[in-house]
């Protein structure tokens, strides 16, 4: 848990949307799946994940059901709409135009300085 | 198990369930992480403190996520509620445009009624709620009233001292300013062709500290320029008059016959101490020397001028009205030398309308205010009638809807947004009503206060939001207890026919209502109208709608007495004056629309001097309460000028010049008193002096009142203006019009004035009524007041009768159909229509007239010669009333007789 790295600001939305993206997950479901995915260098602190969630909600991103599990306990599963699939996918291409980008720019130090 | 959306709970109770539900699914995530710590082997007791430990401090999490969760809920139900309105709103759009005509009637109705209240609230605002304006920390500045005992008045008091007066008061320590101002007067600036009239206003440099005004332009004139005798001629220009003439800064003007160099220009609106309107400043000092040369400095028994003055911020009110009193006690003993008790001073309020001695116009004010509230009323009740009205139009409507789901609440809100809707039109209607208006209120009811740019204060949009939607709130409470109560079984079996006789017994009520307001305000105006025709029928002895007086400030030119040398010298001041007037009277009589002119010394209503008459054989003439008698002198042409009935003998002619014969005219009253029991017409009286020659009366001429429309027997006696024996007394031109329109006369008099001589001061030229009006006022304001606003409220009243029968012939089409078709005949479907306009129409003017009769007593005193229950007042008010009530249901009724029986029938 010590060598979680902190996650940037505006990218826990569109991680959260891209867990949701496979199916409707509820909130354990997806802290688990982002920590497993990240090898659990992403962690995300829980109760945030759940501010996170309820806003996704309200913007209408996501809609939550309470449904019952495999194992008979009842869960709010949250599972994106429209808009929300929408909104991923505009949000992954930015992020990935916008990762490269700054990618480039950090392996370019590596060069030796002339002098 | 499916939950409603969020959005649709009500807030009440939703905070408990929103947290319960946090609490849940956290509780939840618990579950889900202890079993999954348990399939990888832990046991549950570890795994259960490992899965808790994980989430960390579950309580406050769940704080936090209930206090965003209702954040956004309140985001979103504001959203939601923000977009009904948009939808009423849209709705309530459709709706007007659908019915333009009746929305029109609406808006019309509430902005005439609305916008007559924003201009009165305004003005009663300026006079007796604000300060006047640039004048910070108001409550430090006062005005000293003076008051003491006199013989002739008993306990009386003004605001008015002199300049020693002024002096003392100055030095006074608790003020740290005092200033002197004389009230605005019209004076002459410029000569000739170009001159003209201004109000100027005489005031201490000491004016603009004390209310602590800023110039918007240039600077004040300073204390060293208005020191005695004459103070250096500067001027300070007013906000408006810098506006017509921009290029005045720096400029020279001739006032009277002195040039002043302007030097600054007040900020706007600012109108001294007062309210009355004022387009240049001069030192007080230079005024005073211009009217009286340097007597002025010394003189503690004339009252020309008023004081304000800032009190010290260490000192009380209290402390500074002993010391005022103290000061003026020293004051009344050194002047008039009489034990007079306890001369007192009083620290007014600055604002206009408070203190001792109240401007006449704010109790008009109120009044105005308190008529606009009835009319406003009315209009209430007329536009709640239209759309109860409309509401019962629309029952079939609502009562679809309301079965189709929506609430109740929902359907009550949406009128409510309607009538807002309709208010927010009619506040815009109201505040272009207002702007219009206020020109007309001033012009009409309040003359002498500056008009101030109130309108568009922020002050007065309050205002007019307030009563807006304050009357949308009420009128749209009818109509929506009417939608909340809807039967719908009823409303959806009748095709939207049925109404309930309450429903209809309420509208009927309003109408009832409107009819007797301005029944109430009719008979005001009726009892107002009559006052005043009463006193213009008092005989006056002269034709005042007719006549024009000019006056023209010449050069200061003290008379020679008659007979000696000078007055004979043509170079002489008093002959340069009367070959003015002289030539002034040829060119004015050429004037097409001038009947007659006259130059005279006294002047009715105006100016009137007495000194010694006696008549030979007589030891003295009785005393009469007015006084007298009085002198004039007056030209060949002056009784035919003024319409004055010559009784016996004859006028003056052209002959009684100032060495003829020695002739004079004496009045009814004079010849009743000093004659009592002969003739007088060749009798000898002497005037002036005892050693002045015997003059012979020739003539006797019917009474001209001297100073007010009610005054009582004046004795007076007139000689030729050649012979006026005195050294004083400025002459002035009467003229005679041809036609009604006497403000023209008088435009076409002082042009020809202007051009008698290139150095003629400006011509002050008023219709002689003018004079007459302040003594009117009462009346006049009164029956305008009352006509205007009466007359408002009855078309107002008249525009809901016709649109209740209206409504209610275009209800009963059907019912009418069945009638004609069942053989009545069109006399009884229009008798059967109105009579119910008759009915709503006997009851508002019995109504109207029982509650006039009981509130005309507080007018009484206000009322001329009539008592406030004048019988034929009310039967012609109720006649009038009931005549054009019948025309306003003629119509509906006419329509209801021409239903065609087949098509009302098909209708359905």
């Amino acid at each position: 848990v010590d060598d979680q790295l902190p996650l940037l600001k505006g990218t826990v939305d569109m991680l959260v949307l891209k867990s949701l993206s496979f199916g409707p997950m509820h909130g354990f479901g997806i802290s688990q799946w982002l920590e497993a995915r990240s090898s659990g260098a992403l962690g995300l602190n829980d109760s945030a994940m759940y501010q996170v969630l309820h806003r996704l909600e309200a913007r209408g991103f996501v809609k939550a059901e309470w449904r019952l599990t495999d194992n008979n306990r009842r869960g709010r599963y949250y599972g994106l709409t429209h808009a929300g699939r929408a909104h991923l996918k505009a949000a992954t291409s930015t992020w990935l135009r916008y990762s490269a980008s700054v990618t480039e720019i950090m392996t370019l130090t590596a060069r030796p300085s002339p002098g | 198990m499916p939950r409603s959306p969020r959005l649709l709970r009500l807030r009440i109770g939703r905070d408990a369930q929103l947290d319960a539900e946090m609490l849940e699914e956290i509780e939840a995530h618990i579950a889900f992480c202890v079993d999954h710590l348990v399939a990888r082997g832990v046991p549950r007791g570890a795994a259960e403190q490992q899965a808790r430990e994980r989430f960390g401090d579950i309580e406050e999490a769940r704080r936090q996520l209930c206090k965003s969760a209702r954040r956004r809920e309140d985001r979103m139900q504001r959203r939601e509620w923000m977009s009904m309105i948009r939808q009423d709103l849209t709705f309530a759009f459709r709706q007007a445009r659908r019915e333009v005509g009746v929305t029109s009637i609406i808006v019309a109705t509430l902005g005439l009624g609305i916008g007559a209240n924003l201009v009165m609230l305004d003005i009663v605002d300026r006079m007796l709620l604000s300060p006047p304006s640039h004048t910070p920390r108001a409550d430090r500045v006062v005005r000293p009233w003076f008051e003491r005992m006199t013989k002739q008045l008993g306990q009386s008091g003004s605001y008015s001292t002199n300049w020693p007066g002024y002096n003392d008061l100055a030095a006074a320590k608790s003020f740290s300013a005092v200033a002197a101002y004389e009230n605005p007067r019209e004076m002459s600036m410029g000569r000739g062709a170009d001159a003209s009239g201004v109000q100027v206003s005489g005031a201490s440099a000491s004016l603009f500290t004390v209310l602590g005004a800023r110039p918007a332009r240039g600077r004040f004139f300073a204390p060293d320029e208005d020191r005695p005798p004459q103070g250096i001629p500067v001027a300070v220009v007013s906000d408006g008059y810098y506006r017509a003439h921009p290029d005045i800064v720096g400029q020279r003007v001739m006032v009277r016959d002195v040039s002043f160099t302007v030097v600054g220009v007040a900020p706007a609106d600012f109108t001294g101490a007062e309210l009355r309107p004022v387009d240049m400043w001069i030192p007080i000092t230079a005024l005073l020397h211009m009217d009286s040369g340097n007597d002025y400095v010394e003189d503690r028994q004339s009252y020309i001028m008023s004081t304000v003055a800032r009190l010290r911020d260490d000192v009380s009110l209290t402390q500074a009205t002993a010391e005022a009193s103290v000061i003026y006690r020293t004051h009344v003993d050194t002047t008039f030398n009489l034990p007079s008790p306890a001369p007192r001073v009083v620290l007014a309020s600055v604002i206009p309308a408070r203190g001792p001695d109240p401007h006449a116009s704010a109790t008009v004010a109120l009044w105005l205010l308190g008529v606009a509230g009835i009319v406003l009323l009315i209009a209430c009740a007329n536009v709640a009638t239209l759309l109860l009205t409309r509401a019962v139009r629309r029952s079939q409507e609502i009562a679809v809807r309301l079965s189709l789901g929506i609430s109740r609440s929902r359907l009550a809100g949406q009128l409510v947004v309607e009538s807002m809707f309709l208010a927010t039109l009619a506040a815009v209607v109201a505040v272009t009503v207002a702007r219009f208006a206020r020109g007309f209120i001033q012009v009409v009811f309040l003359r002498g206060i500056a008009a101030g740019d109130g309108v568009a204060g922020t002050r007065a949009v309050t205002v007019v939001a307030l009563i807006a939607f304050g009357t949308a709130a009420i009128t749209a409470l009818a109509p929506a207890l009417f939608a909340i109560s809807v039967d719908l079984s009823n409303s959806l079996k009748s095709g939207g026919r049925a109404v309930t006789d309450t429903r209809s017994r309420l509208r009927s009520t309003l109408a009832v209502f409107q009819v007797a307001l301005s029944i109430v305000l009719l008979v005001g105006a009726g009892l107002f109208v009559r006052s005043l025709h009463e006193v213009r029928s008092i005989p006056l002895g002269m034709d005042i709608d007719r006549l024009v007086l000019a006056r023209v400030n010449l050069p200061d030119a003290p008379r020679e007495p008659v007979g000696s040398q000078q007055a004979v010298a043509s170079n002489s001041p008093t002959a340069r004056r009367d070959a003015f007037w002289r030539e002034a009277r040829r060119r004015v009589i050429l004037l097409p629309n001038v009947a007659d002119a006259t130059v005279a010394i006294g002047i009715p209503f105006r100016s009137s001097i007495a000194f010694l008459f006696s008549v030979p054989g007589r030891d003295s003439l009785p005393v009469l309460k007015s006084g007298g008698p009085y002198a004039n002198g007056v030209d060949a042409s002056y009784f035919s000028t003024l319409g004055t009935r010559v009784l016996r003998g004859r006028a003056f002619t052209d002959a009684d010049g100032a060495l003829s014969q020695r002739v004079a005219i004496v009045n009814q009253s004079l010849a009743a008193v000093a004659w009592p029991a002969r003739d007088p017409i060749g009798a000898c009286v002497r005037i002036g002096s005892d050693s002045l020659p015997c003059a012979t009366v020739v003539g006797v001429v019917e009474d001209v009142h001297r100073n007010t429309v009610l005054e009582g027997q004046q004795m007076q006696y007139y000689v030729p203006i050649a012979q006026w024996p005195l050294r004083f007394g400025a002459p002035a031109m009467i003229v005679r019009s041809r036609s009604d329109a006497v403000e023209r006369t008088a435009l076409d008099v002082r042009r020809a004035l202007q051009t008698v001589a290139s150095d003629t001061p400006y011509p002050l030229v008023d219709p002689f009524a003018t004079f007459l009006d302040p003594q009117l006022a009462s009346w006049r304001l009164g029956a305008r007041m009352f006509s205007v606003f009466g007359s408002l409220a009855f078309v107002v009243s008249m525009i809901g009768l016709y649109g209740l029968l209206a409504y209610s012939v275009a209800q009963r089409r059907h019912e009418f159909g069945i009638r004609a078709a069942l053989g009545a005949g069109v006399d009884h479907i229009v008798a059967l229509v109105l009579f119910r306009g008759v009915k709503i129409v006997a009851f508002g003017v019995a109504f109207g007239l029982v509650v006039a009769a009981l509130a005309s007593r507080w007018i009484a005193s206000l009322l001329f010669r009539i008592g406030p229950r004048d019988v034929s007042v009310y039967v012609t008010i109720a006649v009038i009333a009931s005549a054009v009530a019948l025309c306003a249901s003629i119509v509906p009724a006419w329509r209801a007789a021409s239903v065609d029986p087949m098509q009302a029938l098909r209708a359905d």
